[in-house]
């Protein structure tokens, strides 16, 4: 009798860690990140909204503090579309972290700043992989 | 056995092939450096697992069609061995993201639905464990082992459906790789392939082993 309550609780246990995390990444709008575009032209929809949001990082826009551990840059949609966004991060910046790469940032936007407030910033790393110096063969 | 043990050694000869592959045959990533050479076995890891839980799915519905006690074997076999490489995968795959991505972690569909696919099968060995009876232990498996296989199509193609962090290397729409870190990577695939059936082919034994003891244990008992 025993076992079977352990096995009943057990399968309970599992089935709700697999369930909530079929329900947490695919419910918000069942997206991982954003476009640029889709914030900028429905700023109040994504006013003060926790999201993700992916971008090119526009070379020339980069104010970087290390000590202070501050970055400001902006972001272009990857999309094709001339929409930009001015983005603000405090924290550790990351090695990989340069000019005219793509990023997804982690934050909330605020419309009356136009500034998306970024927690978090990750660098995409290349799906194409090429050699460091091409050989010929 | 007599299959054992030329087995075993062609596993060990290819993973060692298999590094040298890796790291002195296939060229430097020009972008990420020498941690992309993590790739190889990352891959490789995904792919066995894919494949072993493939096998638990086809020896689940061959148990429940023929009730045959070596399938049940079978697919336990390949559920534990395949639950070692996803966690291959989990492990590998933070340890490249930190120095790529920033983070060891995220929410992603495609780490997500790996996760899941982790405690899908991670649910499917305890509940091995906690039915005694072989008869409703290897129908309730098989019944776990069928239905869980759905995820593994959702984590293959996740990264096609969905908007997601994880590179699309080598499927359709992917952006490629050199040549030769093509070769090494089928390389890989193909050790840790070799890998899996040596596993596979002592795992199974002592599965039959072990209910051969316990029916000997029931008939004196």
């Amino acid at each position: 009798m025993k076992k079977s309550y352990k096995f009943i609780l057990a399968g309970v246990v599992f089935a709700g860690i697999i369930g909530w995390l079929f329900m947490s990444s695919f419910k918000q709008e069942s997206v991982y990140y954003l476009e640029v575009h889709e914030v900028t032209h429905n700023p109040e929809k994504y006013n003060t909204k926790g999201m993700r949001v992916t971008g090119n990082v526009l070379p020339g826009t980069v104010t970087q503090d290390y000590k202070n551990q501050y970055l400001l840059f902006t972001i272009q949609d990857i999309q094709g579309n001339p929409d930009t966004m001015k983005v603000e991060y405090h924290g550790i910046i990351p090695d990989t972290f340069k000019e005219d790469i793509h990023v997804i940032i982690e934050g909330k936007y605020d419309s009356e700043k136009q500034v998306f407030n970024a927690a978090t910033v990750l660098t995409k790393c290349p799906s194409k992989y090429e050699a460091e110096v091409e050989q010929k063969s | 056995m007599k299959l054992q043990k030329p087995l075993d050694i062609a596993a060990i000869v290819l993973i060692i092939a298999a590094l040298y592959m890796a790291f002195m045959f296939a060229p430097v990533e020009r972008m990420m450096g020498a941690v992309q050479k993590i790739f190889y076995f990352h891959v490789a890891s995904a792919w066995i697992a894919f494949f072993a839980f493939f096998i638990t799915f086809v020896f689940s519905i061959l148990f429940l069609v023929k009730q045959n006690f070596l399938f049940d074997d079978i697919a336990e076999s390949s559920a534990e061995i395949g639950i070692m490489f996803c966690t291959i995968v989990l492990i590998t795959g933070p340890i490249w993201a930190r120095p790529i991505w920033g983070v060891w972690w995220t929410w992603d569909p495609r780490l997500t639905t790996t996760t899941i696919l982790w405690f899908i099968y991670a649910g499917y060995i305890m509940l091995r464990k906690f039915i005694e009876e072989a008869d409703k232990r290897a129908k309730f498996a098989a019944a776990i082992g069928i239905i869980g296989f759905i995820d593994v199509p959702i984590v293959f193609f996740s990264i096609r459906w969905w908007r997601t962090i994880h590179p699309n290397v080598v499927q359709k729409g992917g952006g490629g790789l050199h040549p030769d870190m093509l070769k090494a990577m089928l390389f890989a695939i193909f050790a840790f392939s070799v890998l899996y059936a040596a596993m596979m082919l002592k795992r199974v034994r002592i599965a039959s082993l072990s209910r051969r003891i316990d029916a000997i244990g029931e008939n004196n008992g």
